[in-house]
């Protein structure tokens, strides 16, 4: 019991947080529109308070609790909720069996696990959009073959999926580097163009200014290498080339959105294409097709590459899988509502203006459509949750020694039986967050519905 | 040694027990004791071996156990007095069932080996008291220098298809040991002696089998003083001439009905063949595999699936204990080491390494990474459980002194990559050490790998941890793991210092004279901080209170003819 | 009808072909699969030259495609080869054997088809009865239970209600009815395997076939996370039907609500769920994994890891293709069902 007073009492500035929130909120229902209306659905509230309780206990994690997320302390090994640490505090949820303290693990878990299926989603979704729109629009051999993949994805079992991934990705970096140059190129091309092509003029310099950053973000990575002042230099130049052309489009609706959407989408081309491409890499594996490739070729090429561009991160890994796992849901539901949408009034202005046809289902259908997509977003972020825990599971994904809860519950689950203390708090964790999100989608759900 | 007397053992159809009790001559053969033995047991006395140390030597060169527990003032244990034994019953035990079942000479698990011991025997036994006891044998001589050993087969063995086991049937075997070009054929390093470098097969004239006499007659190379040791190993089963492991021909009491890797396997006690050692109890034995998740071979104990394990991992046994089974445990010379690849920059630089080895407490490590259950190491990998073991002052983990070296030598925050395996007391261990340098104020990243990518490359890694199994001398493993350019030398050791005394260590046979060295060894290895060697590792397994006369083996053998289950 | 059965199934044709390949490529021009192969035929620790040498020797002997081509030739004709670690053949009866005639994939299909179909017999009525007791009576007292329960489930993946089953149902210490004896008292009865109350196992051991016990667990915890989901989609339908012009005016002609309900809005109400029982077929494998090597329960999906993890190159292309299999049947079949089941659709 006084446990359980002392960890609402630990949770201090997440209630503050909370009450804030409301306190805002609740007057302000009426004049903040969606976000307002939420708060005529009970369910609703509390699924997006849940959701609200893990962002607080993330973002003040290192206030919450008393021990670092990777601090071992042999006093607390295996310890129950209240084992006291020969330093005085008291470790509320018990020790691992690595000693390290339950309860504040939890919240520096929430920092692995909602960043990561966020972004995780948020990927999946530029690659479902970015494929769905057009196979829907443009219909017919597009469609066929876009569908194709999409369904022959999603026809792959995802556990088989990940294995590989995380196998053939471990050390030679040739999974995000084909991701890296081949999926993410066409992204670029395809934002660039609908950002340019408008046939008005003055926005050529943004298609240039787009597509020039791929370029930057290699050649500032490759003089970088040679001396760091060099990259920062290089990405420093297309900065400015890149703010001054948005700047002087001449459409203020157009230069805020490219200003805030094009550094986010090169932030995410940096993370997946850190390691960059080798031709040399490339080469024996082209070859070894028709040819007759020894090992040590394919040792050389790769040994080369992971020397060079060796992935520092684990989560690389595990967006990948996860892109590779829903991008193909996601696509098939923009490919659906695009379908829907297409034949709409506003669709056919906008064509016989003369857009251009990007331009049309970036900012014509692809914001009518924002309803579906967003509840759609919050039930994948709910279920990427449950597959980051997966990978945990199998020992997949991350780190052993991160905190997320997959991992949390794979290492206590040897010791379940006689010390429960270990997997149920990280399995109710994420039992609440995916539960809370559930909840928020089916509020925003039954809110899209009443519209 | 043509002289070769018979033995005391042969010719009678003893019970299992006995072997070790009838004897009271001093050697197995009868033959004079081996030279060097009175001075083992004189160093053993007075206590600087070890007496485990000392039986494992002694034995090793003829000794009868008895007799060399006589030279230590001590009686034999008895055999487990079988006088209340029960017959009958199935003993279910928990065990990987590996591929690879077809030859012994290749088997690389020690679950192979188990998998095999209830239908293919040994030609000697290491028993779980460090001793090596004579089985397919009845006894065997060495010549003064070791370079002639002359095994005498036990009489009244038979084959289950009813052939009499016989002195060209064990020299075949032992030809195919010699076989160094055969992929993963590890024995041919156990009788290395006996291996013709050119030909990679035996040297002509190596092995003399006379059938008559029933004798094969060894003549090493080189002097051997292991290759006894070796033929305990466990993959130094006999088989049948030309039969494979899966065709069930051997000369123990059961017989395999079933074998499925990944699954299971189940033995019958071999009612049709009359077996060497006599009768045993139990009825048939089935060994299930549960993978390699330790949660379920708990589940399986809890379910009352199982009344036995192979191990129980150091984490889990508070947790098997807790639910009332009963423990068994084996103190051995197996460890692991945290090692830096001295190559490799940056554990080139003395400096760093020494400052990572005192940023980190490996009493600490013992209780985080192997639940306690073990004694602490002095990283220098020689312990306790060997004869020439010098104890040096204790070392101790000293963080702001740890702290402030690697801030002075412009390391503070450095991201070093640690590599490990990703399971048991290995991942636990690693991770304690990761999490005590990251205190120290570097940056550690963890890189967790399954055993099938590990092992490739394990020595070259460029800090990563590795385990051990013991071996009986202390000079062993440093021989094979930080000799300059040997083969396992995954810390890239070169110091040529540290060579030199090596050789004269293992050149000197006085236990005292070499300790003396030790201490120089063990105190160069300490400077050197190629490593952190946190502790030496005991094994467990459980088991139900019924099993009776089951002993946890030091290197996870099964011996289940003496194991009965009192229901 | 039929031409676009029969174009469903030469476009599934043309995915596994993709599939296979895809896998085939990624696993044979990668170090890590490679050396983890030759890992299997040469043991643990050998080092990196003598694995790339066997490499050499045994598997980069011809082009890419003509050993796609080799295998593809091969498989088609049922010779799927054999298991690196199983040791044995992976498909097919063979009778010149002593032991183990049927091939690894048959036994684990076996033992998953069962746990499979107990998962979808118990899960599917239970789905349907919930989704139609909450989606009748919208926004009732029921509903909001039912509807409760049913999110909660989906929030609830197999590794998380699994372990908590465990500690719940199949340990002594912390299982939630203290009547199960302690350790000594249960060995002294000197029964190993008996079923005591509410005790369950947590290890399925198949080797004398599959009892109750083997199956309770895994059962219990897939169904757990499936049934929700269903749950849910047949209430929306559900209520939607009840929400409709005909079913309306059929109350209100005077119709006993009893007999609209089941003559008139369940057939129709069931249509959108059939779609998604059918779809659950892909979330199965997954889930089948999890629960099969939280379990030990030895099936196609702990095959599945097992052979992937130390990547067992043939056992992972024949559990691919399986897989796929499955899923496009699955796939197939609710497409095809959804057509006959609409009579709209069935006009057309």
């Amino acid at each position: 019991m006084d446990v359980f007073v002392s960890i609402v009492a630990h949770l201090w500035p997440v209630w503050v947080s909370l009450a804030l929130v409301f306190a805002i909120s609740w007057p302000a229902r009426h004049v903040t529109g969606l976000y307002g209306k939420l708060y005529d659905n009970p369910i609703g509230v509390l699924g997006l308070y849940i959701c609200l309780f893990w962002i607080f206990g993330m973002i003040f994690a290192g206030v919450i609790g008393d021990f670092g997320p990777e601090i071992q302390s042999v006093a607390l090994r295996k310890k129950g909720p209240g084992a006291v640490d020969p330093s005085g505090m008291v470790s509320l949820l018990g020790g691992d069996v690595a000693g390290r303290d339950i309860f504040s693990r939890l919240f520096y878990g929430a920092r692995v696990v909602i960043p990561v299926s966020v972004t995780a989603t948020a990927l999946a979704f530029v690659v479902g959009i970015v494929a769905g729109l057009p196979a829907g629009y443009f219909g017919r051999r597009t469609d066929a073959i876009l569908s194709f993949m999409a369904n022959a994805i999603l026809a792959f079992p995802v556990i088989l999926l990940f294995i590989l991934i995380v196998l053939i990705a471990r050390d030679g970096p040739l999974i995000p580097t084909l991701l890296g140059t081949l999926g993410f190129a066409p992204v670029f091309f395809i934002m660039a163009a609908a950002f340019g092509l408008r046939g008005r003029a003055g926005q050529t310099g943004i298609l240039v200014a787009t597509l020039l950053l791929p370029v930057a973000i290699v050649a500032a990575w490759l003089l970088g290498g040679l001396f760091w002042p060099l990259g920062w230099l290089v990405m420093a130049a297309w900065a400015v080339f890149f703010v001054t052309r948005t700047i002087n489009c001449g459409d203020s609706r157009l230069a805020g959105f490219v200003l805030v959407a094009v550094p986010l989408l090169g932030f995410a081309y940096s993370r997946v294409a850190f390691s960059l491409p080798d031709l040399s890499a490339i080469a024996p594996l082209v070859a070894g097709l028709f040819g007759e490739v020894g090992s040590q070729e394919y040792n050389q090429a790769e040994g080369l590459v992971s020397t060079l561009f060796i992935p520092r991160d684990a989560a690389l890994n595990v967006f990948i899988a996860v892109c590779f796992a829903s991008a193909p849901g996601v696509f098939r539901l923009v490919r659906g509502l695009t379908l829907e949408t297409k034949t709409r009034d506003y669709v056919a202005a906008a064509q016989t203006r003369g857009e251009n046809t990007w331009f049309i289902m970036i900012f014509e259908i692809l914001p009518n459509v924002r309803g579906p997509l967003i509840v759609d977003a919050a039930l994948r972020i709910g279920y990427t949750i449950i597959l980051l825990g997966t990978l945990g599971f199998f020992g997949l994904g991350l780190e052993p020694t991160s905190p997320d809860w997959g991992t949390m519950i794979n290492i206590g689950r040897g010791a379940a039986r006689s010390f429960p203390h270990m997997v149920i708090p990280p399995a109710l964790a994420l039992m609440s967050l995916v539960l809370g999100i559930n909840m928020l989608a089916d509020g925003l759900r039954e809110m899209s519905l009443k519209d | 040694m043509s002289q070769t007397q018979k033995s005391v053992l042969s010719g009678t159809s003893c019970e299992l027990g006995d072997i070790l009790t009838m004897v009271d001559k001093r050697t197995l053969t009868g033959a004079p004791l081996h030279p060097s033995v009175d001075g083992f047991a004189k160093a053993a006395r007075e206590g600087r071996m070890s007496r485990r140390e000392f039986l494992a030597q002694a034995t090793a060169l003829g000794v009868t156990a008895t007799a060399a527990y006589g030279m230590l003032g001590l009686a034999a244990p008895e055999a487990k007095a079988a006088a209340h034994a029960k017959k009958g019953g199935r003993l279910r035990v928990s065990m990987l069932i590996k591929a690879n079942f077809t030859d012994a000479r290749i088997f690389d698990w020690s679950e192979l080996g188990n998998a095999a011991r209830h239908f293919l025997e040994p030609l000697v036994r290491w028993t779980p008291d460090f001793t090596f006891t004579p089985y397919l044998l009845s006894g065997w001589t060495a010549n003064g220098d070791a370079t002639q050993y002359v095994l005498t087969v036990r009489e009244g063995v038979k084959w289950n298809n009813g052939e009499a086991l016989t002195a060209s049937h064990v020299a075949w075997n032992i030809e195919r040991w010699a076989e160094a070009d055969v992929d993963g054929n590890s024995m041919a390093a156990r009788v290395a002696s006996l291996v013709d470098s050119d030909t990679n097969k035996a040297t002509a004239g190596s092995i003399v089998a006379d059938d008559a006499a029933g004798t094969v007659t060894l003549n090493l190379n080189k002097p051997d003083i292991a290759i006894i040791a070796g033929m305990a190993d466990y993959p130094a089963l006999i088989q049948y001439p030309g039969s494979s492991v899966m065709d069930g021909i051997g000369t123990g009491p059961f017989r395999m009905t079933n074998y499925e890797p990944e699954v299971g396997a189940s033995y019958d006690r071999n009612d049709d063949h009359a077996w060497w050692g006599g009768e045993v109890y139990l009825d048939g034995i089935d060994y299930i595999d549960y993978g390699t998740d330790p949660a379920a071979v708990v589940g399986a104990f809890e379910a009352g699936e199982i009344h036995a394990n192979f191990e129980t991992q150091a984490e889990q046994v508070d947790t098997v204990d807790d639910l009332g089974f009963q423990r068994h445990e084996v103190a051995t010379g197996a460890t692991i080491v945290v090692r830096m690849h001295t190559d490799t920059a940056p554990y080139d630089n003395k400096a760093l390494r020494q400052a990572i080895v005192k940023a980190v407490s490996n009493e600490d490590l013992l209780a985080l990474g192997n639940n306690g259950l073990g004694l602490v190491a002095e990283n220098h990998h020689v312990g306790p459980v060997h004869e020439e073991y010098a104890k040096l002052p204790p070392i101790s983990r000293d963080l702001d002194a740890a702290k402030k070296e690697i801030a002075d030598l412009g390391f503070a925050g450095t991201t070093l990559d640690l590599y490990s395996l990703d399971a048991d007391y290995r991942l636990l261990t690693t991770d304690a050490v990761g999490a005590q340098l990251e205190e120290a104020g570097l940056n550690i990243n963890r890189i967790v790998m399954p055993g099938s990518t590990f092992w490739t490359n394990w020595t070259t890694h460029p800090f990563s941890s590795t385990n051990w199994n013991g071996r009986p001398l202390g000079t062993q493993v440093l021989s094979l793991a930080y000799r300059s350019g040997v083969k396992w030398n995954e810390t890239a050791y070169a110091n040529p210092e540290f060579d030199a005394l090596l050789d004269k260590a293992e050149a000197t046979a006085d236990v005292e004279a070499r300790r003396a060295i030790m201490a120089k060894i063990e105190a160069i290895m300490q400077d050197d901080a190629i490593m952190i060697q946190p502790y030496w590792r005991s094994l467990f397994s459980h088991t139900t209170p019924e099993v009776q006369g089951y002993r946890m083996h030091q290197a996870y053998e099964h011996h289940f003819e003496g194991v009965w289950l009192d229901a | 009808m039929f031409v676009f059965a029969i174009r469903r199934l030469l476009l599934a044709f043309l995915t596994i072909l993709v599939l296979t390949a895809t896998i085939f490529t990624l696993i044979n021009t990668n170090n890590n699969t490679l050396r983890t192969i030759a890992i299997n035929e040469l043991g643990p620790q050998t080092p990196a030259e003598d694995l790339d040498s066997w490499i050499d020797d045994n598997i980069l002997t011809k082009p890419l495609v003509v050993r796609y081509g080799e295998w593809l030739s091969g498989f088609v004709v049922g010779d799927w080869g054999t298991s690196s670690v199983f040791r044995r053949h992976i498909f097919g009866y063979d009778s010149s054997l002593d032991r183990n005639q049927w091939g690894v994939i048959n036994e684990r299909l076996y033992y998953t088809g069962m746990l499979a179909l107990w998962v979808f017999a118990i899960m599917v009525p239970l789905a349907l009865l919930l989704g139609v007791l909450a989606g009748v009576k919208e926004g009732s007292l029921r509903d909001r239970g039912i509807s409760s329960f049913a999110i909660m489930t989906t929030a609830t993946p197999e590794y998380i209600s699994g372990i908590l089953f465990m500690v719940m149902l199949a340990s002594r210490k912390y299982h939630i009815f203290h009547n199960i004896p302690d350790i000594p008292t249960w060995i002294s009865t000197g029964q190993m395997a008996y079923l005591d109350g509410f005790y369950f196992k947590a290890v399925a051991n198949l080797r004398n076939g599959l009892d109750f016990d083997d199956l309770f667990l895994p059962v219990l915890t897939m169904v757990i996370y499936g049934v929700g989901y269903i749950a849910r989609m047949t209430r929306a339908s559900m209520a939607e039907v009840m929400n409709s012009q005909y079913v309306r005016t059929a109350i209100l002609k005077g119709l006993p609500r009893r007999t609209v309900i089941l003559r008139h809005a369940l057939r129709n109400a069931l249509i959108a769920p059939f779609t998604v029982i059918m779809l659950q077929f892909p979330w199965m494998l997954t889930g089948v994994v999890i629960v099969e090597v939280m379990f030990a329960y030895k099936g196609f999906g702990q095959a599945l890891f097992v052979a992937s993890t130390n990547m067992d190159f043939n056992m992972v292309m024949a559990c691919s293709v399986i897989s796929v299999v499955v899923v496009l049947l699955t796939q197939l079949i609710s497409d095809l069902g959804y057509v006959l089941l609409n009579p709209r659709l069935r006009l057309r």
